[in-house]
């Protein structure tokens, strides 16, 4: 590995594993896509490396989610509920609880708006989007508007059908 | 201009806009109250977005597998990441122990992984360490001499890369120290303390599945010979002995405040942005049409419409922050000493009497005990520029402030004595 394959690793890989955790609500999958991500980054040393690291690991993603989808291997919630508890079995209930109905709003997104509100939570700028996900610059802004009405809205959504259910 | 579109307004908020660009807003932001309203729904959603999302978090922070160019025994247990490939890793079938009843091991699922990577990394380790012997005994090199770092990788990595000795190591994140642990770690003679042990599975751990099918004879071999100790490796690191687990809290709690810093320098980045924007109105020497400053050049805030938000019976366009204030002002904003103010804000400097009206005036809101407004404005004076001179309008050091609002101007003078 050379040193600037090393300090990218170092400078990306947490936000990397952020993301794609976030994505698709596997810690263990996030880590592999991540690992695979920087094992094509050391085949294919990128020019500009961190749209170019997201946009392999956002591709990883959908190309795996087809690959478990076909397999029947969803185990997203299963996978949440082992997450190791960090203060107390309620606070970690709660915490997955919430951030389950997060990603389910983040679901009810389009592959787009979704990859481009991910991409902004880990500080990407309206032009590195564009790069990311092969947007107009112009387009991004009106991107992450309709991608976190959307989200804010489904997730009242979820919230109301909660409060009715109980 | 029209309205303004919520990309536009996601986009100034997000500090994405060029200075002539947020000129322009802000100047339609004083006169349309629709786009203002749209502008306080917009910054509603983008800050509970932004909540919902920093909502899903890891329960710690990740270590990525290759922390450090020379790892040690000490480092914390973390896979390596794999060595580059040729062909497309997704092409490859799932690991050897992918369960049949997937439902029934769910929970075993990754563990049962990290046991098959193990399993199999003994298999190449194994098999690589029987070439080694081979190739020794026909070559002639002394066992214990240290291999060449650039050769010594590839006998680890795989038996097939053992076959071009002058290749370029493979290895993806792994450095040669590990490998020669590695190497040293495989020869079944050899003592091999635990901490050695962990190291060398860890770090070769992706590495032999694909390798390991090509060599069934040798890998089923190394596999009886290994595997109870692929086995305690993986246990070791899935459970984490105490002093690599200091170890990896001390990494995380490391690496979240560098996450935590790298986020406040992206928020900080955003503010400059935004406020490096808002000052260069300065530059640009906007100036409106005298038409629509002259009305507007009364100082009390125009009644507004049905409902009137706070803002917009206190004239402004934009809400902003103590630090941008400063900003703006060049120091900290001047305050009305015993009152909370409502908020602050920007507004023309032409609604302003005497202000200037190419730039914002930086406007606190307070509200007396009747409900009233109180407007406490200011902005900075320019070289050569003169400060007002009034009772309520005055300059103190570099600033030129002006207090109006609702309530009487006798009671205004009270509460100018009260500036600070």
């Amino acid at each position: 590995m050379t040193a600037d394959l090393a300090q990218l690793f170092e400078q990306y890989y947490a936000s990397l594993v952020r993301m794609l955790y976030r994505r698709t609500g596997d810690r263990d999958r996030a880590e592999d896509l991540a690992q695979e991500t920087f094992a094509r980054a050391v085949a294919a040393p990128p020019d500009n490396p961190r749209p170019w690291l997201f946009a392999v690991a956002l591709n990883l993603v959908r190309e795996d989610g087809r690959r478990a989808a076909t397999r029947g291997r969803r185990l997203e919630l299963l996978k949440a509920e082992q997450e190791e508890p960090a203060n107390g079995p309620e606070h970690d209930f709660e915490r997955n609880e919430a951030a389950a109905r997060v990603r389910a709003a983040l679901a009810a997104l389009n592959e787009r708006d979704r990859e481009a509100l991910l991409l902004k939570a880990e500080g990407f700028d309206y032009e590195e989007i564009a790069a990311t996900l092969g947007l107009a610059k112009g387009a991004v802004g009106t991107t992450l508007a309709r991608a976190r009405r959307r989200l804010v809205e489904a997730y009242r959504a979820q919230e109301r059908g909660k409060n009715v259910a109980s | 201009m029209s309205h303004l579109d919520e990309g536009t307004l996601h986009a100034l908020l997000d500090g994405e806009l060029e200075t002539n660009e947020v000129a322009e807003i802000q100047a339609h932001l004083g006169a349309c109250s629709a786009c203002g309203l749209r502008l306080r729904e917009v910054k509603e959603f983008l800050a509970e977005s932004d909540r919902l999302i920093a909502a899903v978090e890891l329960g710690e922070v990740a270590t990525p597998p290759a922390a450090s160019p020379a790892p040690s025994a000490a480092r914390p247990p973390r896979r390596e990441a794999p060595e580059p490939r040729a062909t497309d890793p997704w092409d490859e079938p799932p690991p050897l122990f992918l369960p049949d009843n997937e439902t029934a091991a769910d929970r075993k699922a990754h563990r049962l992984r990290r046991l098959n990577q193990a399993a199999m990394l003994a298999v190449v380790v194994g098999a690589g360490l029987l070439w080694n012997n081979l190739y020794r005994g026909h070559s002639g090199v002394p066992r214990d001499e240290p291999e060449a770092a650039a050769s010594a990788p590839a006998a680890v990595v795989s038996p097939q890369e053992t076959a071009r000795p002058d290749s370029t190591p493979t290895l993806a994140v792994a450095d040669t120290a590990p490998t020669r642990q590695v190497a040293r770690a495989a020869t079944p003679a050899a003592p091999r303390p635990a901490a050695a042990r962990t190291e060398s599975q860890r770090d070769t751990q992706p590495t032999p599945v694909r390798h390991a099918e090509s060599r069934p004879a040798a890998a089923e071999l190394a596999a009886n010979d290994t595997g109870p100790t692929a086995d305690s490796g993986a246990d070791t690191e899935r459970a984490a002995p105490s002093g690599d687990s200091t170890v990896t809290e001390d990494m995380a709690t490391v690496r979240q405040r560098a996450a935590e810093a790298l986020a406040e320098l992206d928020r900080e980045r955003r503010r400059d942005r935004a406020a490096a924007a808002t000052a260069a109105l300065d530059a640009q020497k906007r100036r409106r049409p005298a038409a629509t400053t002259a009305p507007a050049a009364a100082a009390a805030p125009a009644p507004a419409p049905p409902a009137p938000t706070p803002e917009q019976r206190a004239g402004i366009y934009l809400r902003i922050g103590l630090d941008e204030a400063a900003r703006q002002l060049g120091a900290p904003a001047h305050v009305i000493e015993g009152m909370v103010p409502m908020f602050m804000g920007l507004a023309q400097g032409s609604t302003v009497t005497g202000a200037d009206d190419t730039r914002p005036v930086v406007r606190v809101v307070y509200q007396d005990p009747q409900g009233r407004l109180i407007l406490l404005d200011q902005q900075r004076l320019r070289q050569g520029q003169r400060g007002p001179s009034a009772p309520l309008a005055w300059t103190q050091g570099d600033h030129a402030l002006w207090l109006h609002g609702e309530p009487s101007a006798e009671i205004l003078r009270a509460y100018r004595a009260r500036v600070r």
